[in-house]
């Protein structure tokens, strides 16, 4: 998948996150009634403007107060404002370029916040975006709006992924800076130190953040097939390494395998989703186990 | 330890190969960009010790294959290991003289070094490595029967060596080492040995510079041993020479004949006694030799008669039971006649007798009153040209033509065929012979006469002749006067002779010149004519020309020439043993069935006769023993014996001196001087390379190979 923003939002992916967003947002729509138990809090409808009355206006919108004043119809209209802030933040280090066939990792993990984001302010929520390495590169505030969206998908394309990752370090550097509470969703390979990492997701949870984590993983990454005499050049500027990796292979899917344990089982204790990508899937999984992991949250 | 193939050890350098190997793929690395390097790095640092020592194993292991592969390409072979089986195999070349000496009996020993020399063969085959390649060589003045190319099939060779006996040959070695040296340079074999068992007695070593040099140049590729199976006897008298020296043999008649005895010992020997036999049947007291000193000989002259014609076996023998049994005795074939006729045809027959041109002739082959002629073993008849062509022939063995012009052509085709049935034709030429005649049509047209009459010889005047050679006398003819006691030839004065040119002779048989005048040109030429012969002598046989007819060796002269056409077909009836015995018969003999059989043997071999210029010729070779012989012709029926004797070197049991043998010592890898086999085999077991190590070399090297497949392969499973 290339760096252009329409290949990222082409029809199929676009139709499922469709599909799911229409789930998601019927969810939304439903705790805005208020019948139920949000776990938003600050949600209002705020007014905008008046026009005349046309028939057919719903009349419980009539402004009483001009009507009586000047004996003239108007309808009142109002602007919805969210209480639903998703900060979406894609891992832009040099590790996130690997891939074993035409899409990196970083192309995934493009393609995946530009669907959560058209998503998320599909369902009229608001979005803001971080691209960073061992620093915030990029950044978007908040916004809900078509406009914000492009903007979006125009930093996205526009960002080319270089440098170390620090994720723990802007993942602490979020939960201190953002005031209003909302969902953090961490797009990255996870190539950290998990501990730090786990660190991270327990601050930004205590400061009352729900975060899922979305991990992109080549499918090489998971099933290390190589054979033969490798030479393995680090990302990151982490020293190549020469070996026959057939033999280490055990080896390697076990340190692996320990690794993603610990991530899942402290994201789990940190009552956070986890979600494991193989980009050599489809996307969909992804947005159906964001789509869960929001049903499950709202149902609390 | 020792290499058979050192050059091979360079191949040690291919140690490199695994290490290079190595390195190369150092740089043959995929290089794939990767981000989980945490992973990678921990799984390294878990399990780099344990793959740098299974590379190292693994690089030991590849550099032991190759090194393994090389050192056992050089074919290593080591002398702590004595095994049959793992020895290094060889290509022996084993000779045995099989010579007449090899019969002998040493005195400490029970039995005949023939026997001791087999069972030292048998020795050497038993001690061959397994794989070996030999061949059994019997080397008799030949290179010998047996098996001459070298064979793996130790049970042929050792059946051959059971079958094999010694011969009556002489011995000469060189032939038999020589064409083993080729045969062994022309094998791949990295081990040749060449082994010589003989007795080491001289003659077999009659060519010792040549065998010397030859085991010289092949020392470095072919190890010689030689043993010595013979000692040196004390004594041993043997009949060197049975000659025949009356030229006729006729029925009834005295034949004298010269037998010589050698003493080969070292004392002297007496009375001797010398016993001849006529057919096995001993023929009147035995001649007793008084003395004969070491290292001579002694000849005696005997004289037996034959009682009947044809061939008859004589043979002489001493009364010694000493080493060696075969030259006690020694038989020749001698073939009696009962009355020999020549036909005179006279040219100028004079008005009496005495100025008849065959006068002397006559005189000369019937030496006797006339009252002795018709009991007088040879006969002439007298006929002018006039009857010659209605003479029948028949009744003739040889035709005297003296100054005979010319005869009727017509006539030729008889005369032709007389001689090349072997009758025998004398020439002499005088004033009236029509030279063109005898040049046009008997010697370029028929090839009768050995030569041409050219011009008359001297340059005639006052005071001018020819001279016969005072010495020199090479043709059998003529030998006799080698003996100045038998007088001379020079004293023969010739005032005129035809020159007898032998250029451009179309005779197909060669043109001898028996005799000659002192100033080099032809007296007497003869040549063989079919089964005949021909005598051409330069000037009459009367005394026109010269004085030879009333000269003593006339007489001679006459009965030898007449007496060489009479045994011109018994010629080759005595020969020695390894001779091929050669007869010429009509061509009647061309393709029929005919037998040849030796007097000690029951069986004979079929033999056939081969067509050749002059009719059929018989060849047989296998002439090894000496004796009597018998060839039978079956239809017609015919039967001729000839005599086989051995060589006289072979009696003589002088052995090789002690700096020859030193000088053996050098050029061979062993030399021994023993009749002990077991003391061959710990010697050759001593000398030769030990166990070949190759094969177990090679075993470890496979096994090593499984090994470090089955570690590169466990290596590379995941870990």
């Amino acid at each position: 998948m290339n760096s252009d923003s329409i290949k990222l939002l082409d029809a199929d992916t676009l139709a499922r996150a469709d599909k799911l967003g229409m789930a998601a947002r019927f969810i939304v729509e439903g705790y805005m009634a208020g019948e139920h138990k949000s776990p938003y809090r600050g949600f209002a409808i705020e007014f905008s403007q008046h026009r005349e009355y046309s028939p057919g206006d719903d009349v419980r919108h009539l402004d009483w107060k001009v009507l009586g004043k000047t004996d003239r119809y108007y309808i009142k209209q109002y602007e919805q404002e969210t209480n639903f802030i998703a900060h979406i933040l894609v891992d832009g280090s040099e590790s996130m370029q690997y891939g074993s066939g035409e899409t990196s990792k970083f192309d995934y993990a493009k393609v995946a916040a530009a669907c959560l984001a058209f998503l998320i302010i599909k369902q009229r929520d608001a979005v803001s975006l971080s691209l960073f390495d061992d620093s915030i590169r990029e950044e978007l505030p908040r916004g809900n709006t078509k406009n914000h969206l492009f903007n979006v998908l125009e930093k996205l394309v526009q960002f080319n992924p270089k440098g170390a990752t620090n994720l723990p370090g802007q993942l602490h550097s979020i939960a201190n800076k953002s005031q209003r509470k909302g969902l953090v969703i961490v797009i990255s390979d996870f190539f950290d130190d998990e501990e730090a990492v786990l660190e991270s997701v327990q601050h930004l949870r205590f400061v009352g953040h729900e975060v899922i984590g979305l991990q992109i993983l080549d499918h090489d990454e998971i099933v290390f097939p190589f054979n033969g005499l490798v030479e393995f050049e680090g990302l990151e500027n982490i020293e190549n390494l020469k070996t026959r990796p057939a033999e280490i292979r055990k080896s390697y899917m076990k340190e692996f395998s320990e690794f993603q344990k610990k991530l899942k089982d402290g994201f789990s204790r940190n009552s956070s989703h986890f979600i494991e990508c193989d980009t050599s899937k489809p996307l969909n999984d992804a947005l159906g186990a964001y789509l869960t992991f929001r049903r499950e949250t709202a149902s609390k | 330890m020792s290499f058979l193939n050192p050059a091979m050890l360079f191949g040690m350098t291919a140690l490199a190969i695994p290490i290079i190997v190595h390195l190369l793929n150092r740089r043959r690395f995929k290089k794939i960009q990767w981000a989980a390097m945490r992973f990678l790095q921990v799984s390294l640092e878990r399990n780099q010790r344990r793959m740098k020592v299974e590379d190292w194993i693994l690089l030991l292991l590849r550099m032991a294959i190759v090194a393994l592969i090389a050192l056992a390409a050089s074919r290593p072979t080591t002398d702590w290991l004595k095994s049959k089986g793992l020895s290094s195999k060889l290509t022996a070349s084993i000779i045995i003289d099989s010579s007449a000496s090899m019969l002998r009996k040493d005195e400490t020993e029970q039995e005949n070094r023939f026997s001791i020399a087999q069972r030292i063969a048998d020795e050497v085959l038993n001690s061959l490595p397994k794989g070996s390649a030999t061949s059994m060589i019997l080397g008799a003045n030949s290179s010998g029967k047996g098996i001459k190319e070298p064979t793996h099939d130790i049970v042929r060779a050792k059946k051959t060596l059971e079958a094999s006996k010694a011969t009556h040959r002489g011995s000469d070695l060189f032939p038999a080492i020589e064409s083993a040296i080729t045969t062994l340079q022309d094998r791949p074999s990295s081990q040749k040995e060449l082994v010589i068992i003989t007795d080491g007695e001289a003659s077999a070593w009659r060519q010792y510079e040549a065998i010397t040099r030859s085991l010289d140049q092949s020392k470095k590729d072919t190890n010689a041993i030689i043993v010595l199976v013979g000692k040196n006897p004390d004594e041993n008298l043997a009949i060197t020479r049975l000659d025949q020296k009356t030229p006729i043999a006729s029925v009834d008649q005295p034949v004298r004949l010269a037998v010589e005895v050698t003493n080969f010992g070292k004392v002297e020997a007496n009375d001797i006694e010398v016993q001849m036999s006529i057919n096995k049947e001993p023929i009147g007291d035995p001649t007793i030799i008084e003395a004969i000193p070491a290292g001579e000989s002694r000849t005696i002259t005997t004289f037996i008669e034959l009682t009947d014609p044809g061939y008859q076996q004589i043979s002489s023998t001493i009364n010694i039971n000493d080493a060696l049994e075969i030259d006690n005795s020694r038989e020749i074939v001698i073939r009696g006649i009962n009355k020999a006729r020549a036909l005179l045809v006279d040219g100028q027959p004079g008005r009496d007798l005495t100025e008849s041109e065959t006068f002397f002739l006559q005189n000369a082959l019937v030496p006797v009153p006339p009252e002795l002629t018709d009991s007088f073993f040879l006969g002439a008849d007298r006929v002018s040209i006039g009857d010659f062509p209605s003479t029948s022939l028949d009744d003739y063995r040889a035709i005297f033509l003296a100054n005979v012009s010319d005869f009727p052509e017509e006539f030729l085709p008889d005369l032709i065929n007389f001689v090349e049935s072997g009758g025998g034709l004398v020439v002499f030429p005088g004033d009236n012979i029509d030279a063109t005649f005898y040049n046009k049509i008997l010697h370029e047209k028929a090839g009768l006469l050995p030569a041409a009459f050219g011009e008359i010889i001297p340059e005639q005047g006052e005071g001018n002749t020819l001279i016969i050679q005072a010495s020199g006398y090479n043709h059998p003819l003529v030998d006799l006067w080698n003996d100045p006691g038998a007088g001379t030839l020079s004293n023969v004065k010739t005032l005129k002779a035809y020159k007898l040119s032998l250029e451009n002779t179309t005779n197909n048989n060669k043109a001898t010149v028996a005799l000659r005048y002192s100033d080099g040109s032809a007296a007497v030429v003869e040549s063989n004519y079919g089964l005949g012969k021909v005598y051409q002598f330069s000037s009459t046989a009367d005394t026109d020309w010269n004085d030879l007819p009333v000269q003593p060796a006339f007489l001679p002269i006459v009965h030898r020439v007449f007496g060489s056409i009479l045994s011109k077909q018994d010629a080759g009836i005595n020969i020695n043993v390894g001779e091929t015995f050669i007869r010429k018969g009509p061509s009647s003999w061309i393709d029929k069935k005919a037998t040849i059989s030796y007097s000690n043997s029951p069986t004979a071999s079929e033999i056939s006769a081969d067509e050749d210029a002059n009719g059929a010729s018989i060849e047989y070779n296998e002439i090894n023993e000496s004796g009597i012989y018998s060839l039978t012709i079956h239809d017609p029926f015919e039967s001729i014996q000839f005599s086989a004797s051995g060589d006289p070197r072979e009696s003589n049991p002088e052995l090789l001196s002690e700096a020859q043998k030193e000088r053996l010592r050098e050029v061979s890898l062993k030399f021994l001087e023993t009749t002990d086999p077991k003391e061959i085999s710990a010697a050759l077991t001593r000398e030769r390379k030990g166990a070949e190590l190759w094969p177990i070399l090679l075993l470890i090297a496979a096994l090593i190979t499984i090994l470090e497949l089955f570690l590169s392969q466990k290596f590379s499973q995941e870990k």
